[in-house]
């Protein structure tokens, strides 16, 4: 089967009138796995019995002529930080080696009703704590473009695997910028929405009020499709909300957004100083290319941009703190009660043991930093003054948008870079954020598409929108792909 | 803001995290640095602005105070998960002498 140029909407069209069934896909995507993955390892845990058995189920739909869904029989992966009851749900991490989901997250539970096949769990950052997928506590996940590079993070397994064409479609989670990132480095689709679009219920809480649930995909059709199923208010999730309308997202012939109507603005602050110039290159002529097809760009101002990686790595490690002191060897995973360091015997020595050991490098330098910024004498000076500037850099995001309806950035100030090229420098490796935190602060829904390349590594190109406006995002990304589509 | 082996074990008290010696130097070198960085937020003017403390403008989500039950056999499924415990009870060190 030429699995190379699928999305799920000819993935679909293709099971509707029997010319393949769900469980020839899925045996399709189990090869490409089993023949891939140990060059890639984008999976920690693949479930052949498990999808072949949800791709029987709407094998036998089909056969009874039951409506089929877009996403129905079609493979995808989610990321391991997402919780798929029954399955394993380690963050990629020690701690969590051992744990295996009790109930499926919210947007697990949609796409199962819809009759998605899960392939397995995909590789992260050690709980999405990273940039490149190199903080697993697995091993790397490597780039499909460059195997000597990374695929970005921390949903580096996500992205690698659509990239790779080991699934159709992946679902991953994006703090600040662990979607759009990766999906950038390996050139294909991914979207953060809107914060509160999308049920956080069934996600390992990384830093609550950035994170959220967002597809990975080869269309933007097919992010539109998956996005409109995860989508909507969760009695689960208190922060979720009821405001975006996001029913018929994705027929795409309701798209009606003209390009001579589109204002565009450009944000100098994001073309600086440590942007790759061969990037840059790459970035102006896909907006470039959007004036040439009739929209109106404008140079537009997001003046608190130089504090947002500040601000980001003040109250993301701060919720960290706060989020991982669930892990304490009583309830579940890692529960160092033989091979100690210590000889004492104690509750304290079951934390320290437990989550000494059961935590990375990355995780404990973070929640260590979230402890320092909230504790007393310095709350004030770091942690009450990023809350501070969050507001100032929702405030950017919102004037400007009162006046353009969609922003233009790049997603990374540089190329995909090698692997182990940045381990030793926490800094470095966070700088690789500069260009996708904002958004998460602002709580503003971006979307990276492929916009070019170098040399052949990947460049990613990202939309940003108005709060709950995914619709114009989609719509704006769709023009272009479809002026950059070759017949 | 300088940071002290000192600090950096006090830190890691407080999380409960174990450290190694040679961890803890590196730590103390890491959190250093990134904190150098992004001290660099005092520099900006924040006025008298609201903070945002979380990430949405919902306010007083609610629910109906009800009671909801899940059966017996669901909660020893979420018992498989627990480390150490005695029939349907999760067993913790002692801590009380």
């Amino acid at each position: 089967m030429e699995l190379k140029n699928f999305t799920i909407s000819r993935a679909h069209e293709l099971l509707k009138s029997r010319e393949v069934s769900s469980v020839e896909l899925t045996r399709a995507f189990l090869g490409e796995i089993e023949k891939k993955d140990k060059d890639i390892h984008a999976f920690l845990s693949v479930h052949s019995e498990y999808a072949l058995a949800q791709a029987e189920e709407v094998d036998k739909k089909i056969a009874r002529g039951e409506e089929l869904g877009l996403l129905a029989g079609v493979p995808c992966a989610i990321k391991d930080n997402i919780l798929v009851d029954g399955l394993p749900a380690t963050a990629a991490s020690k701690i969590l080696k051992s744990y295996r989901a009790t109930y499926d997250a919210t947007v697990v539970s949609y796409l199962k009703k819809e009759g998605a096949v899960i392939l397995g769990k995909t590789n992260l950052d050690e709980f999405a704590m990273g940039s490149s997928t190199e903080n697993s506590a697995f091993g790397p996940t490597r780039n499909p473009h460059d195997h000597e590079r990374v695929p970005g993070g921390s949903s580096g397994g996500s992205a690698a695997a659509v990239a790779a064409g080991e699934c159709l479609w992946a679902l991953g989670s994006d703090t600040g910028g662990s979607v759009r990132q990766p999906a950038g480095f390996c050139g294909v689709y991914g979207l953060k929405p809107t914060y509160g679009a999308v049920s956080r219920y069934g996600l390992i809480a990384m830093a609550s009020s950035l994170d959220q649930i967002g597809p990975f995909a080869r269309s933007v059709e097919d992010i539109a499709t998956i996005f409109e199923a995860i989508a909507g208010p969760d009695p689960y999730d208190s922060t979720s909300s009821p405001v975006g309308d996001y029913r018929g997202l994705s027929e795409v012939a309701n798209w009606k957004l003209k390009i001579e109507n589109l204002r565009i603005g450009v944000p100098k602050e994001y073309f600086v100083t440590g942007l790759d110039p061969k990037v840059e290159e790459v970035v102006r002529k896909a907006i470039t290319q959007f004036e040439s097809l009739g929209a109106e760009v404008t140079e537009i101002s997001l003046p608190h941009t130089p504090y947002a990686l500040a601000c980001y790595y003040i109250v993301m490690p701060a919720e960290i703190s706060a989020n991982l002191a669930r892990y304490d060897g009583i309830k579940y995973g890692l529960s160092k009660t033989e091979n100690r360091k210590s000889k004492k015997e104690g509750l304290q020595e079951l934390y320290f043991e437990t989550r000494g050991e059961g935590f990375g490098d990355e995780v404990r330098r973070r929640v260590m930093l979230g402890t320092y910024v909230l504790s007393t004498g310095y709350y004030d000076a770091y942690y009450a003054k990023a809350q501070k500037v969050r507001r100032l850099i929702r405030n950017d995001f919102e004037n400007v948008l009162n006046e353009v309806d969609v922003i233009l950035v790049p997603t990374s100030p540089t190329l995909p870079f090698k692997v182990g090229e940045r381990t030793d420098d926490p800094l470095a490796m966070y700088l690789a954020d500069v260009y996708t935190v904002s958004m998460n602060l602002a709580g503003v829904p971006a979307l990276s598409i492929p916009c070019g390349s170098v040399g052949g590594l990947p460049v990613g190109l990202q939309i940003v929108g108005k709060h709950f406006d995914e619709k114009t995002v989609l719509q704006v990304a769709y023009m272009y792909e479809k002026a950059n589509q070759k017949s | 803001m300088s940071i002290s082996r000192k600090d950096v074990e006090h830190l890691a008290t407080l999380a409960r995290l174990g450290l190694s010696e040679d961890e803890k130097k590196k730590f103390e070198k890491d959190l250093e640095r990134i904190l150098a960085y992004v001290g660099e937020l005092s520099k900006a003017y924040t006025g008298d602005v609201l903070p945002m403390t979380g990430g949405t403008e919902l306010m007083n989500v609610v629910r109906r105070d009800e009671e909801r039950v899940d059966s017996y056999e669901a909660k020893d499924y979420l018992f498989e998960q627990v480390p150490h415990k005695e029939g349907r009870h999760v067993k913790v060190p002692r801590i009380l002498e």
